[in-house]
C-alpha cells in the first residue's frame, strides 16, 4: 500500500497556477474579477476583524476573534461584479461573514478569497470553433479550449448569452459554460461557423 | 467492458465525449492488485488538473481503500495513491461555475487525503462517489451497480435527457417508419402506383407534340402530303394529349386523396399509440420531459410525419423517377443535345443544396433574435400587472421594439437571399436552354456538322417542352436532405417516447383487493429517484385501517416521496410497502388506485364544467352524489352563486377560481370517490384564514372512515390526527400523539411546535 504527498504536491501546483491565473484574470478583469472597491473599503477592512484561510485540510475557514469555522464561498453576483459580496456560509448554510468588497479584508484573507474566486468563476474558454453540428435535439460543438479540445452538446434552442466581460458564454447540457470571444478575436473559420449565434 | 452496457450508450458516449469510456484495464488491474485482488467497485474522473487545464485523474472506490490515479503530462506512468476508507473524516465541497472541487477529508489537522477538481460533466459520477463515501461515514451502506455502466450512464445522462435520439442511423428510423404503412398495404401501392402513372404520363405529352410536328404538321406546310391524308393521325395524337391529360388527373386524384389519408391514418395511429403509451408511463418520465415538449410530439412531431408520410416520400422518390425518365427519354430522342440537358442537373441540384445550407445559417440566426422577441412576449404580457404597477410600459416598448427591428432585419437578410438565388437558379435554367438552341440551331437549319445530325423540328420542341418540367424535380431532390432531416428528428422523438419502458409495472397476475380496508405498513423502506441519492432511508411503520397520520417535517425531508409511494406511482428501492399485507407491488395498481384519493396543495383541474371536475374520479356519479360531495367539501354555495352553477366551464379558457374554490373542488372530488385510503398533501397552504376554515372543516368531513396520511407545515391543522409521524432527512425521525412528540425534550417535533407558536404568538 503506498501513500504519497500526491494531494499536497497538487495543492502547491494549485496555487502556483492560482498566481498565474491571477495575473491572466488581472487583465481580463473577468475569472477573479478583481474588483476591489474604493480605497475607502481599506478602512473598513481593519473594523470587521474577518479573518478568512485556506487551513491545511484545504477547506476555507472564515471567523472573527479566532472563532473560525469552516465555509463555502458563494458569490452574489457571479455576473455582474463577481468578486464583490461574497457570502460565506458555514455547513448550516447560516452566512457567517458577507463580504462586500474584497478590499475590505487584511492581505492574507484577501488573498486567500482571491484564489477561490478564481476557481469559482472558471469557465472554459474557446479559441477556435472546429465544428457545430445539428443533431437530433441538440447541437453538436468540437472547440480547441485553453485548456484543450473538448465536444460537448447544446440543447437547439439555448442560445448564447453575452458575457459580461464581452464575448459570449454558452452553457451545455451537463451545466458547464463555454466563453466565446470577441468575434474580431476568433480565426476567420471560427468565425464563419460562429456568425449564426453571434450579434 | 461489460455486457451490460448498451452499444446505443457506448457509441453516445464516445461520440459525445473525448474522455476514455471505461478506467483503463492497465490501472484497473493495477489497483487490483495493489488491493490484494479486491475488485473496482465504483469510479469516477476528475477531468480538471490544479490548473484548471484538462486532466485524467481516476477515483476509484474498493471495498475498503480508494485509490486516485493521475496521469503525468510527461509521465506515461500514472501515479496512484492510495488512503483507506477508514482515514476519511468528511468530504467538502466548492462549487464553481464550471469547475467542482472534492476534497476528501483526512484528520482534522492534516491536509486532505484527495482533492479532485472536475467540470460539471464529471459531476454525476463525482457525486454519486461522495455519496457512498458520504452514506458509509453515516453507517449505512448503498447497493452499488456494475462500475462501468454507472459511470457511462452518469456521463450521457445528460445528453440523453437533453436529446431524444432512438437510433444512431437516419435510415433505420425511416425505414421504422415505414412499417407504419404495413396495415395500409392497398393503400400505399395504390397511392404510388398512381404517382408512378402520374410521372409517366407527364413525359407523354411533350412526345406527342413531337410527333405531331414532326409527321402531321411539317410534312403538310412542306406540301409533302394533303392535310386531309393526316388529319385523323392529328386528331388521334391530339385525343391521345387529351386522354393523358384526363388519366393524369385521375392518377392525380388517387395519389392525393390516397397518401393524403393515409398519412392521417398513419400519424393518427401514430398519435394513439404515443398517447396511450403516455399513460402507461411513470411518474419519473414526467419529471425527466418538459411538459412542452411531450405535448409537441403528440402534435406537430406527428403532424410533420404526416406531412413526411403523405407527401415527402412520394415526392422525393418521384422527383428521383422523374429525373431519370426525363434524362431517358431526352438521350433516347437525341443523345446529343440529351447530354446538353441533363449534365448541368447535378450541379443545379448541388447549387440548392448549398443554398439550403446557407438558408438555414440564416434562419438559425433570425429564430435565435426572434426567440429574443417572444422571451419579452412570455414574459411582459403574464406580467403585465407588475410592469403597469411600476410604470415601466415605455422601458418594455423601447426593448421591444429594438428586438422586433433586429428580428425583421434578420429575416429582410433571407429574403434577400432567396430573392437572389432563385432569378439565378431559373436563369441557370434558361442558360441550359439557350445551350440547347446553341447545341440544335445549325442542326435545325439542316447542316450537318460536328454538333450532329440535322434535328427534326418536333423533337426539338419535345425537348422545349421536357425543359420546362425540370426544375420541380431539382428543386425537391435539392431540399431532400432538410426533409429528411426533419422527417427523422421527429420519428425520434415519437420513438424515444414509445421505447421508454414504464418503471412501475404490474404482475402477470395482479391482485384485486375488493375493498381496500386500508391498513398500510411500510418495512424498511428506502427509495431513490436517481438511483443514486436516497430520499428515504430505512423508513418502517404500521399503520391501522381508518387512523389518520400526520405527517411533519422540513421541507424535503421524503413526506411526499412518502406520499408517491403510498400511491404506487414509483415502486420502492428497497423494503417493501404492504397494503392490508399484501405488497403493493403484486397489486393490481388500476384497482388499487380506484380506491386511493389525493388532494394535493396545487389541485389540478381540468378544463370543463364543475360537473365534469368533481366527477372526475366518478363519471357515472347522479347529480344528487355531485351535490352532496360539494355540499360535504363546502363547496356547495360559492358553486351556486356561478350564474352557470356546476355547469361553469372552468380551466384556462374557463371562469377562474380562486384557490381555496379549487381546493374545496378537489375535496369534493375525492369525497365523491370516496377512497378507502386518502392522502392529503398540505392542502390548507396558500390559503386566508376564512378559507382555511372551510377546507379545515370540509377535510374533517373527508376524512371520517378511511385511512388518511395529510402531510402539513401548520401543525394546528393535524389537530385530529390520531398519530404524528415526523419525517427528517429521509427517515422517521418521530411517532406518537401530538402529547407524546411534546413530551420529547429535544424532538423535531416540539422544535417545530415551538417555532410555529412563537410565530403565531407573535402574529
Amino acid at each position: 500500500m503506498q501513500h504519497d504527498n500526491h494531494e499536497r504536491a497538487d495543492e502547491r501546483s494549485h496555487k502556483r497556477s492560482h498566481k498565474r491565473a491571477d495575473e491572466r484574470a488581472q487583465k481580463s478583469g473577468y475569472e477573479s474579477g478583481y474588483d476591489t472597491g474604493d480605497k475607502r473599503s481599506d478602512e473598513r477592512a481593519d473594523k470587521s476583524g474577518l479573518r478568512v484561510e485556506r487551513r491545511v485540510d484545504g477547506r476555507l475557514w472564515a471567523g472573527r476573534d479566532g472563532n473560525a469555522v469552516p465555509v463555502r464561498m458563494v458569490r452574489c453576483f457571479p455576473w455582474s461584479s463577481p468578486a464583490r459580496m461574497l457570502s460565506l456560509r458555514d455547513s448550516d448554510d447560516t452566512e457567517v461573514a458577507l463580504v462586500a468588497n474584497l478590499s475590505d479584508l487584511e492581505d492574507g484573507s484577501r488573498e486567500v478569497l482571491g484564489e477561490a474566486l478564481l476557481e469559482a468563476g472558471f469557465v472554459l474558454d474557446v479559441v477556435e470553433v472546429l465544428e457545430i453540428e445539428e443533431d437530433v435535439e441538440i447541437r453538436r460543438w468540437q472547440v480547441r479550449t485553453r485548456q484543450g479540445d473538448r465536444s460537448f452538446q447544446t440543447a437547439l434552442d439555448a442560445w448564447p448569452r453575452d458575457a459580461p466581460t464581452g464575448g459570449l458564454l454558452i452553457e451545455d447540457v451537463a451545466g458547464d459554460l463555454f466563453r466565446i470571444p470577441p468575434l474580431d478575436e476568433l480565426d476567420p473559420q471560427s468565425q464563419k461557423k460562429v456568425w449564426a449565434f453571434i450579434d | 467492458m461489460t455486457a451490460a452496457i448498451r452499444t446505443s450508450d457506448l457509441d453516445l458516449f464516445e461520440t459525445s465525449t473525448d474522455q476514455p469510456s471505461q478506467l483503463p484495464a492497465f490501472l484497473r488491474q493495477r489497483i487490483e492488485r495493489d488491493w490484494g485482488g479486491s475488485p473496482v467497485q465504483m469510479y469516477a474522473l476528475a477531468d480538471l488538473d490544479g490548473e484548471l487545464a484538462f486532466a485524467e485523474t481516476w477515483l476509484v472506490l474498493g471495498a475498503r481503500h480508494v485509490a486516485v490515479a493521475r496521469q503525468g503530462e510527461t509521465d506515461p506512468e500514472p501515479v496512484i495513491s492510495y488512503f483507506e476508507r477508514s482515514e476519511i473524516s468528511g468530504l467538502s465541497t466548492e462549487d464553481g461555475l464550471s469547475c467542482r472541487t472534492l476534497r476528501i477529508l483526512g484528520g482534522s489537522d492534516a491536509p486532505p487525503l484527495a482533492v479532485l477538481r472536475f467540470t460539471l460533466r464529471q459531476r454525476r459520477s463525482v457525486e454519486a462517489f461522495a455519496f457512498v463515501l458520504e452514506q458509509a461515514l453515516e453507517g449505512r451502506t448503498v447497493s452499488l451497480a456494475d462500475a462501468d455502466e454507472s459511470y457511462i450512464q452518469n456521463v450521457i445522462r445528460p445528453i440523453r435527457d437533453a436529446q431524444a435520439l432512438v437510433v444512431r442511423h437516419r435510415l433505420a428510423v425511416v425505414w421504422r417508419l415505414l412499417s407504419y404503412l404495413t396495415p395500409y398495404r392497398k393503400d400505399v401501392i395504390l397511392g404510388m402506383g398512381s404517382a408512378g402513372a402520374i410521372t409517366v404520363l407527364a413525359l407523354v405529352p411533350p412526345f406527342l407534340t413531337g410527333y405531331l410536328v414532326d409527321r402531321v404538321i411539317g410534312p403538310v406546310h412542306a406540301g409533302e402530303v394533303e392535310a386531309s391524308q393526316v388529319a385523323e393521325i392529328a386528331w388521334f395524337a391530339v385525343a391521345g394529349i387529351a386522354l393523358t391529360y384526363v388519366l393524369r388527373q385521375i392518377a392525380v386524384w388517387i395519389r392525393l386523396r390516397r397518401m393524403a389519408m393515409l398519412g392521417e391514418f398513419v400519424a393518427r395511429d401514430l398519435r394513439t399509440h404515443l398517447y396511450d403509451h403516455l399513460h402507461k408511463l411513470s411518474l419519473s418520465f414526467y419529471s425527466r420531459k418538459k411538459t412542452g415538449s411531450l405535448i409537441t410530439r403528440v402534435s406537430s412531431d406527428t403532424d410533420r410525419l404526416w406531412e413526411f408520410l403523405a407527401f415527402g416520400v412520394v415526392e422525393v422518390s418521384l422527383s428521383l423517377v422523374m429525373l431519370v425518365g426525363l434524362a431517358s427519354v431526352l438521350l433516347y430522342l437525341d443523345w446529343r443535345l440529351g447530354l446538353v440537358m441533363t449534365l448541368p442537373v447535378p450541379f443545379l441540384c448541388w447549387a440548392i443544396h448549398l443554398h439550403g445550407q446557407h438558408m438555414q445559417k440564416l434562419f438559425l440566426r433570425a429564430w435565435r433574435k426572434w426567440s429574443r422577441v417572444t422571451d419579452i412576449l412570455s414574459d411582459t404580457i403574464p406580467g403585465m400587472r407588475v410592469v403597469k404597477a411600476f410604470h415601466q410600459e415605455e422601458r418594455e416598448k423601447q426593448r421591444f421594439g429594438f428586438r422586433n427591428y433586429d428580428v425583421a432585419s434578420e429575416f429582410n437578410r433571407i429574403h434577400a437571399s432567396w430573392t437572389t438565388f432563385w432569378p439565378f437558379l431559373i436563369f441557370g435554367v434558361q442558360l441550359t436552354i439557350i445551350l440547347v438552341w446553341c447545341f440544335a440551331l445549325p442542326r435545325l437549319l439542316g447542316e450537318a456538322s460536328a454538333l450532329g445530325p440535322p434535328l427534326s423540328m418536333g423533337v426539338f420542341v419535345s425537348f422545349l417542352l421536357y425543359m420546362t418540367m425540370l426544375v420541380q424535380p431539382i428543386e425537391i431532390i435539392g431540399q431532400m436532405a432538410r426533409i429528411m432531416n426533419r422527417a427523422t428528428s421527429s420519428a425520434h422523438r415519437v420513438f424515444e417516447v414509445l421505447d421508454t419502458e414504464p418503471e412501475v409495472v404490474d404482475t402477470a397476475d395482479p391482485v384485486k383487493l375488493s375493498p381496500v380496508q386500508g391498513e398500510v405498513k411500510f418495512e424498511d423502506v428506502s427509495f431513490s429517484y436517481d438511483g443514486v441519492r436516497q430520499v428515504l432511508k430505512g423508513v418502517s411503520f404500521d399503520v391501522e385501517a381508518g387512523e389518520l397520520i400526520g405527517l411533519v417535517g422540513p421541507s424535503g425531508g421524503g413526506k411526499t416521496t412518502l406520499a408517491n409511494l403510498l400511491a404506487r406511482f414509483y415502486d420502492v428501492s428497497a423494503g417493501s410497502v404492504r397494503i392490508d399485507g399484501t405488497d403493493i407491488r403484486e397489486l393490481d395498481s388500476g384497482d388499487y388506485r380506484l380506491q386511493v384519493g389525493m388532494v394535493l396543495q396545487d389541485p389540478y383541474l381540468f378544463h370543463g364544467s364543475i360537473v365534469e371536475n368533481v366527477s372526475y374520479g366518478m363519471p357515472g356519479a347522479g347529480l344528487d352524489d355531485v351535490v352532496e360531495a360539494a355540499q360535504m367539501a363546502n363547496a356547495h354555495d360559492f358553486i351556486c352563486d356561478l350564474p352557470h352553477g356546476y355547469d361553469t366551464i372552468i380551466g384556462e379558457r374557463g371562469h377562474t377560481l380562486s384557490g381555496g374554490e379549487r381546493q374545496r373542488i378537489s375535496i369534493a372530488r375525492a369525497i365523491l370517490k370516496d377512497p378507502r385510503i386518502l392522502i392529503l398533501d398540505e392542502a390548507t397552504s396558500s390559503v386566508d384564514t376564512e378559507t382555511e376554515r372551510k377546507i379545515q372543516q370540509a377535510m374533517d368531513r373527508l376524512v371520517t372512515g378511511r385511512t388518511v396520511f395529510a402531510i402539513a407545515h401548520r401543525l394546528s391543522t393535524l389537530h385530529k390526527a390520531d398519530r404524528l409521524f415526523v419525517i427528517e432527512n429521509g427517515k422517521l425521525a418521530e411517532a406518537g400523539t401530538h402529547a407524546q412528540l411534546l413530551a420529547l425534550p429535544d424532538g423535531v417535533y416540539r422544535r417545530l411546535y415551538e417555532l410555529q407558536k412563537e410565530v403565531h404568538d407573535a402574529a
